[in-house]
């Protein structure tokens, strides 16, 4: 049993490790948006069409390579600086995928299959869009959880009172890292809690048909919660075992929602909209990796 | 919420992230990180440490200047917990890691990890990456247990290599440039080929800790080429269910970034004090390699001469290169 503990304790603290840093720079990324850039510019640079700016988001990864974990914060920002709400949603589920850094290391996690990196990139963008429109369509009231609106404006006023003080962006950092941090921590802790104690083939064994496996290989990627830049090589090791399509939407699903950022997404989302994107991102990572010819 | 109170929930934080400075400093001074994350993502956990440095200085000023640095009434939004029990729970998860780290000792993961993950017998991703683009191909999906090799349709190369494995017997190659052409003949890209007349070169393979990974690849691509050389590897001892009692496995975990997406790896060795071994015991094997046919599909197997104990070592995990050759 004190074996099992400490098994918890490796995966434990290598998972904050990891993702400690992320969340720091995904921090001070949102913290840097504070000070230098204001609702204005957003406005401006978001183009006004919601058909254009949805792809537009889509890609945004591609200039801001952030990771899932320092995403929340970035994207929690910029609502609060009059981005739209789907259109901040199309970046947070797209940009973790469709970004230089994560698709370098799929390319290097499949030596033999140069496409593998191509499609993920392809579908991510496919189904985060999709996503955005059913939102943009959709959604009437604001997802922001019951007082996230009021502590982010009430944040702003501190920034402009504190304007220039670097104290100020520290506090404020220090308040956020601890915010962001105990979502962090327990989904950290239950992952690794089923990493040690749950056999990957319990997972492996409910089945081989289509829907079974991609379900199979998306419930360990929730549950798995890694980085998106090292979830590729978990794949590459799965690719005896699963067709490549099953290993498409591992890839895709991860970096969307997991156990780790579904917690986070509850510090700054109403419980019922954090659900209603998982649902709506578990149906389409599956109808289009059965059903898409790639 | 009064003034105090949240002073104290600013002290509170403040030796949380001094105890996370200490956590992070103690593992880079002690080397220990390794056990946690791989080299490539050391710089990322200094830089990290800095800034813990400093947020841990910002609150501290916070907690000592106290909220009248603000001057506004909204002391209640400033995200710190609210209620006793709200907050003992939220600190003591910050606090777990911390005690996790200063009171348990450091454990590299073995065998009870490696059954929970699922066995990767030599590093065949190539191959069976090969393998499962033609199982599409066939338009039928590769079924299959845990990642083991057992379930994989048999591959295109095994056929090719039967052939050149006729004409291995016949002569054995002797320049450098016959030996290319050998192992180019399978077409696996130039680096699994370079690799491969580097390894029939030595006298005794070398399969150490910096070729691990793609050193088990290059041997897996060509079963039937290196059937009979000699070779010398290091690992724990690692058995699984269905082995013969003369068998174990040299098993080393590969970290691509954190040690939660440890994998295992190994080459299949068999020896008559097999059994004696403990498992989690680290062995440096040398042998002769042979190459087996199972379910139509080539493997080697180390037929041990000698098996050593020796002592774990100082960084017990084996990484893939990052700038490998494409």
């Amino acid at each position: 049993m004190l074996d099992r503990l400490l098994e918890v304790k490796t995966f434990f603290l290598s998972l904050l490790l990891e993702t400690i840093p992320f969340v720091l720079m995904g921090v001070f990324f949102s913290a840097l948006l504070q000070t230098f850039v204001t609702p204005e510019q957003v406005k401006r640079w978001t183009p006004k069409s919601a058909l254009i700016a949805i792809p537009f988001a889509g890609v945004l990864g591609c200039l801001f390579p952030v990771c899932e974990c320092g995403i929340v914060p970035v994207v929690r920002r910029l609502l609060q600086k009059g981005m739209p709400v789907p259109v901040g949603i199309v970046f947070l589920l797209a940009g973790p995928v469709v970004n230089p850094v994560v698709l370098a290391s799929t390319y290097v996690a499949f030596p033999r299959l140069p496409e593998m990196a191509v499609n993920r990139a392809v579908l991510a963008f496919l189904v985060a869009v999709t996503v955005g429109i059913i939102l943009w369509l959709t959604m009437r009231k604001s997802p922001l959880k019951h007082g996230v609106d009021r502590e982010l404006r009430h944040e702003e006023e501190h920034a402009r009172q504190n304007q220039g003080k670097l104290s100020a962006t520290f506090s404020h950092a220090v308040d956020e890292f601890f915010d962001m941090g105990k979502y962090l921590l327990f989904g950290a802790l239950i992952s690794s809690l089923i990493q040690v104690f749950v056999a990957r083939e319990a997972l492996l064994e409910i089945g081989q048909s289509p829907l079974a496996s991609h379900l199979a290989m998306m419930g360990m990627a929730y549950v798995f919660s890694l980085c998106s830049e090292a979830d590729a090589f978990i794949a590459a090791s799965f690719a005896g075992t699963f067709t490549a399509s099953s290993l498409l939407a591992f890839l895709v699903y991860g970096p969307m929602v997991d156990l780790k950022s579904t917690l986070m997404l509850m510090s700054t989302f109403r419980f019922a909209f954090v659900c209603r994107l998982i649902a709506l991102v578990t149906v389409f990572v599956l109808v289009y990796t059965i059903f898409l010819p790639l | 919420m009064n003034a105090a109170s949240l002073k104290r929930h600013y002290f509170i934080r403040s030796y949380v992230l001094l105890g996370f400075c200490f956590l992070l400093a103690d593992l880079a001074a002690t080397g220990k990180l390794g056990y946690y994350l791989a080299p490539r993502m050391h710089a990322l956990a200094y830089v990290t440490l800095a800034i813990l440095i400093i947020l841990t200085g910002a609150s501290f000023r916070q907690a000592i200047m106290g909220p009248t640095q603000y001057v506004c009434d909204c002391a209640d939004s400033h995200g710190v917990p609210h209620g006793f029990w709200k907050s003992a729970v939220i600190y003591s998860l910050f606090v777990l890691p911390l005690a996790m780290s200063f009171f348990l000792p450091d454990k590299i993961l073995g065998s009870a990890v490696a059954e929970k993950r699922g066995l990767t017998l030599a590093a065949g991703e190539v191959k069976r990456e090969i393998a499962l683009t033609q199982a599409n191909a066939n338009g039928s999906s590769s079924s299959g247990g845990q990642g083991q090799t057992e379930g994989l349709p048999p591959t295109p190369p095994a056929v090719q290599s039967k052939a050149s494995s006729a004409e291995l017997a016949g002569k054995k190659p002797k320049t450098e440039e016959d030996i290319r052409q050998m192992f180019a003949e399978q077409q696996f890209g130039d680096f699994y080929t370079s690799l491969a007349v580097g390894f029939y070169k030595q006298p005794v393979i070398q399969l150490d800790d910096k070729v691990f990974l793609d050193g088990l690849t290059t041997l897996e691509l060509y079963p039937k080429q290196f059937s009979g050389k000699k070779l010398t590897t290091m690992g724990f001892v690692y058995r699984e269910q269905g082995m013969a009692q003369n068998q174990f496995v040299t098993a080393r975990f590969s970290v691509s970034c954190c040690t939660a997406d440890a994998a295992v790896y190994g080459l299949l060795v068999e020896s008559e004090q097999g059994s004696k071994l403990a498992k989690d015991s680290w062995v440096q094997v040398t042998g002769t390699l042979e190459s087996r046919t199972v379910d139509d599909y080539d493997t080697l197997v180390l037929k041990a001469e000698q098996v050593k104990p020796v002592k774990a070592p100082k960084d017990p995990y084996v990484y893939y290169s990052f700038d490998t050759p494409q």
